[in-house]
């Protein structure tokens, strides 16, 4: 299949989405987790959770590979289970942005809930609430704000994932080639230049539109939390 | 007119037995709650907060047995435990937590849709009119006042439809006046609603003659439980209400106006006093709170004399706390003088003699 540049956008797109979509509940469970309980092995899920951010995300999708793959525990059984294959598709490329973009969610998750008043949440449960009740009608509507924050962080930060896509989705046009496996793929062109520089410009103003909106959600709840 | 079984519709008793250790500080609270407005009191950092906490399943006791009429709510052999949320225990903070992103009304209604219609006991329109929240409902908690936040916490602890109301005295949040109000709010709200309730306080003197019955508590134990009188004679040398003034609260109805002497005539429990004029019809009820350092006494009956009110009545009890007296003498009504020692002397004070309470128009002061 040949390039399209709408087709790499729409793609981009939808990787980007699936793998906050991914990361929503995920990453919502494990903020809280990490924000309010006391459990041994909470210094190991921290690391693990934002090792993602300091490795090198060619080594992040190696492992990707190493555990999703044909081969791999998870994806052997996927293959067998469901017949999916997950290596070398669209699906693929959503995982990677996943993981990648994981601890700067779950980071915004766990800063907006450790935020929220804990006695607050005790006085709901005198009030009758359950657990997931304080949670669902106290932390969240509480912390929303820094969770939208995070989940536009994320989705920014998938839009530009390479290093991991490239190595558990390849650089397929209209399959795994998303802007940044595009425009890398242009550049080495020798009259790709002009569509690289397109391309270019959309991540630029992706990027410092998530982050301008992110900021802005940040200072709208600050500003709440402050009142 | 027909009668109901009074134990088919008497509250149920709330036992405890819990020990707990935090730190470096330890909880050993034996206490039994029964349908009364009792008053648990002690100094600051002796286990008040605590025990309410362990009661309403906010903390868990290393061991233990806490059980609400037939209901097991925690059992350290038996490894029971009811959550919070299922124990029917209703507990009003010290800093209120109402919650931030909700209206007043929100707030109200936040924990309704966990009670069943069937079951509910207090309808949100009685609640919205025992604690006077109308004019509050759209608010958001941010705006409110000390006075009215709690009384928003209270309405919404009401109608999460407790057994038994325990709640923790706002401290530096509320001046006395406003403090004084919301404790003869509650006293009332215990009586319709026939709700037993446990009232942490700092200031004895407050509860003393609000509370059918004083816990005291220190170091993390009750050490007495008792009616206020045997507290006090009890506890000779407690320097617990060394500093605070004890107030006689006083509930009554407007009798009637004298527009050209300026005042107005209120009845209490058969007893009558004078008042500066105050701007109510005739017939409403009101309170008052009356110190006990206001109040003059007589073995003889005084003439002469420019104080509207003079009371006679038989002193029931002489009481030494530090370097102060405090005689509570029945006039028809309890109230608690506090005099001097040499006063007692220079009188021959006993108890069960006949004295005259002297009362200025002017040393009442109105609650509500």
């Amino acid at each position: 299949m040949s390039y399209s540049p709408e087709q790499t956008l729409l793609l981009s797109l939808k990787v980007a989405f699936a793998a906050i979509l991914i990361n929503l509940p995920v990453g919502l469970w494990i903020g809280w987790l990490l924000a309010r309980k006391h459990f041994r092995g909470k210094m190991l899920l921290d690391t693990l959770v934002n090792l993602p951010l300091v490795l090198p995300p060619v080594v992040t999708g190696y492992f990707l590979l190493l555990i999703f793959g044909r081969e791999g525990p998870i994806g052997r059984w996927l293959y067998q289970a469901f017949g999916l294959a997950l290596s070398f598709t669209w699906q693929a490329a959503a995982l990677a942005a996943a993981v990648v973009s994981f601890p700067l969610y779950v980071r915004s998750v766990r800063v907006a809930i450790e935020n929220v008043d804990p006695r607050l949440e005790e006085a709901a449960r005198v009030l009758r609430a359950t657990r997931w009740e304080v949670f669902r009608r106290l932390t969240l509507p509480l912390s929303v704000n820094g969770v939208i924050a995070g989940l536009i962080l994320a989705f920014a930060r998938s839009l530009g994932e390479f290093g991991a896509t490239i190595m558990v989705a390849g650089n397929i046009p209209g399959e795994t080639q998303t802007i940044p496996l595009a425009i890398f793929s242009l550049v080495n062109q020798p009259s790709g230049e002009h569509a690289a520089m397109i391309l270019i410009i959309v991540s630029i103003l992706f990027s410092y539109g998530g982050l301008a909106l992110s900021e802005y959600m940040l200072r709208r709840w600050k500003r709440q939390s402050a009142e | 007119m027909q009668t109901t079984d009074p134990l088919a519709s008497s509250p149920p008793v709330l036992d405890v037995r819990a020990f707990l250790r935090l730190g470096g500080f330890s909880l050993d609270v034996e206490l039994t709650l029964g349908p009364r407005f009792v008053a648990l009191f002690g100094p600051s950092g002796c286990g008040k907060t605590t025990t309410l906490k362990v009661i309403a399943g906010l903390l868990r006791p290393e061991r233990g047995r806490i059980t609400l009429g037939d209901t097991c709510l925690f059992d350290a052999e038996r490894g029971c435990c009811l959550p919070a949320e299922r124990r029917g225990i209703g507990l009003v903070f010290q800093d209120a937590r109402l919650f931030p992103h909700l209206s007043v009304e929100e707030n109200l209604c936040f924990a309704m849709k966990y009670v069943p219609p069937a079951e509910r006991r207090f309808g949100l329109e009685q609640v919205i009119e025992a604690l006077k929240l109308q004019p509050l409902l759209t608010r958001r908690p941010r705006s409110l006042s000390g006075g009215e936040t709690q009384r928003v916490a209270i309405g919404r602890m009401l109608l999460a439809n407790p057994k038994i109301l325990l709640l923790d005295e706002p401290m530096a949040a509320l001046d006395i006046p406003t403090r004084l109000h919301l404790l003869t709010e509650l006293r009332d709200i215990h009586e319709r609603f026939r709700l037993p309730m446990l009232y942490v306080s700092h200031d004895l003197a407050t509860v003393l003659n609000i509370a059918d019955e004083v816990m005291l508590m220190r170091a993390g134990r009750i050490i007495h439980q008792g009616t206020p009188e045997t507290v006090l004679a009890d506890f000779v040398s407690t320097d617990l209400i060394a500093t605070e003034t004890v107030r006689n609260i006083i509930q009554a109805r407007i009798e009637r106006h004298d527009d050209r002497r300026g005042t107005t005539t209120i009845r209490s429990n058969g007893v009558t006093f004078v008042l500066p004029r105050i701007r109510r019809q005739p017939g409403q009820p009101l309170k008052l709170e009356l110190p006990a350092t206001e109040i003059i006494l007589a073995t003889v009956r005084p003439e002469q004399i420019s104080a509207r009110n003079i009371l006679h009545g038989t002193v029931r009890k002489i009481m030494q706390i530090g370097n102060r007296i405090l005689v509570r003498v029945d006039a028809g009504l309890l109230l608690t003088v506090e005099i001097v020692e040499a006063t007692v002397q220079a009188l021959q004070l006993t108890e069960g003699r006949d004295v005259y309470l002297i009362i200025k128009a002017t040393a009442f002061r109105l609650l509500n």
